[in-house]
């Protein structure tokens, strides 16, 4: 690897956060500067403003439920995320998709279905979610409280272009 | 350092100079602002990434930003300035910006393009911030390959901007003005010089600006950045959020004085500081600029 390959990764290391193997002097310094920190933490600022824009319902919901931050800059540790915005907003969307909790995998498959329909996608995309989407999205919109989980998947949301309003949800108890 | 291979002939246009003109930046998504940004400005500064959406075999530019641009219709001309290419990566620059770039050429008028000489991925992976070259042989003569395979690409003349310096220099061989020396030299690319951006390392690091202008050749430098920021943790940042301070007016005007090829002062301000700034205050920092610099 050439000591221009090694700096860079060394560096990527670094800013990420992840450990770096060397006992090079000039990574060091780098480590032990406040700038590094200050660099990781614009970085993860703009992550934030950019998903905040462009996955909105994922990022309202995630605010309220005091996990976005944590969840951004795991993100940005742990991903190749990509220099174009709309394109992090669907990694983002897709690595939340999977999370733990099953509103926010809900809300994430949702809007990612979203970001696919809007750009011309002419698929037809199904997510189920274990409370009403409607007063999920009530309760972000007038700041109450949200509805508890009804155990199991029970709502049946669709999202197609040639769905009027492109969003249609269907309860099946 | 740099093999023959190269060496390319200077590139960048002169033969119509007559002095230098106002540019600003024009992101999209706001009509009304193009429409008074055209009242004073020659140049119209667009970043290629800002202006891309996703597609299914990767990126391509927005249709409705490519309508208004369409819209500028002769007003003005176009540069376009990039922040994906990240000439620097050990790996390689970026194509899916280049493919965007192509986009631009293939449908308007441009009058030169430029980037900023740095990296802003490894290994595939965006780093979220802009980090500067180290200036060594290796480096350089990766970086002038790669300028003069662009300037093969493309008809327009290409520049390469100085950027900020957030974490301490690595080990290099060259000064940061023997640095762009060389590079042009041997490319016969241009130079953006960034005002702020050495004001931000001059406040963040006590970088000698007088000894960095007395060092680099201001024939290659065909473009002045200028524009206003905030610092963060005892940081200047380079985040273009303000309007321009009265000391880097005066270091513009500083360069000016000894850039004789100088075609254009752009005026740089991000889409996501509009709203804070406001049309009014960018449109007053553009006649401000203009008649303080005598644009």
């Amino acid at each position: 690897m050439s000591e221009l390959a090694q700096l860079q990764n060394n560096m990527l290391r670094l800013i990420k956060a992840r450990p770096i193997n060397t006992k090079d002097s000039y990574m060091e310094l780098v480590a032990s500067t406040g700038e590094l920190a200050a660099i990781r933490e614009i970085a993860i600022w703009w992550r934030t403003y950019q998903l905040e824009r462009t996955c909105v319902h994922t990022a309202r919901l995630m605010r309220r439920l005091g996990v976005f931050g944590q969840a951004v800059a795991e993100f940005y540790a742990g991903s190749a995320v990509s220099p174009f915005a709309e394109q992090v907003a669907r990694q983002f969307v897709a690595a939340m998709s999977r999370h733990a909790d099953p509103l926010v995998a809900s809300m994430a498959q949702f809007e990612a279905a979203l970001l696919d329909v809007r750009s011309g996608s002419a698929g037809r995309y199904s997510i189920e979610w274990d409370r009403n989407p409607n007063d999920v999205f009530r309760a972000l919109e007038h700041g109450e409280e949200l509805p508890a989980s009804e155990g199991m998947p029970c709502y049946f949301v669709e999202v197609a272009a040639n769905i009027p309003g492109m969003v249609c949800c269907t309860y099946f108890g | 350092m740099a093999s023959a291979g190269v060496i390319a002939q200077r590139r960048v246009a002169t033969t119509t100079h007559a002095g230098p003109v106002l540019a600003t930046t024009y992101e999209g998504g706001d009509v009304l602002l193009l429409e008074r940004l055209l009242e004073r400005a020659r140049y119209i500064e667009i970043t290629p990434d800002t202006i891309a959406r996703h597609a299914a075999d990767g990126c391509a530019l927005r249709p409705e930003a490519l309508a208004e641009l369409k819209s500028i219709d002769g007003r003005a001309r176009l540069l376009v300035h990039g922040v994906g290419l990240s000439i620097g990566s050990y790996e390689g620059y970026s194509e899916a910006y280049l493919r965007l770039v192509d986009e631009l050429f293939s449908r308007f008028d441009i009058a030169w393009h430029s980037e900023h000489l740095a990296y802003t991925t490894v290994a595939g992976e965006n780093l979220g911030t802009m980090l500067a070259m180290p200036r060594t042989a290796e480096a350089l003569d990766m970086i002038c390959q790669r300028v003069c395979a662009i300037q093969k690409r493309y008809p327009a003349p290409f520049l390469l901007e100085n950027v900020v310096h957030l974490l301490p220099d690595a080990p290099g061989e060259f000064s940061d003005a023997q640095f762009l020396n060389q590079i042009a030299s041997w490319t016969g690319c241009g130079l953006i010089l960034d005002v702020y951006n050495m004001e931000c390392d001059s406040l963040n690091y006590g970088f000698d600006v007088d000894a960095f202008l007395s060092e680099l050749n201001f024939e290659n430098v065909r473009e002045l950045h200028l524009a206003g920021g905030a610092s963060h943790g005892g940081l200047q940042l380079d985040v273009h959020s303000r309007v321009t301070a009265a000391s880097t007016v005066a270091l513009a005007a500083h360069a000016m004085t000894r850039a004789s090829q100088l075609q254009a002062v752009t005026y740089e301000y991000l889409k996501e500081a509009v709203p804070s700034l406001g049309r009014d205050a960018i449109c007053g920092e553009l006649a401000r600029l203009s008649a303080e610099l005598h644009l």
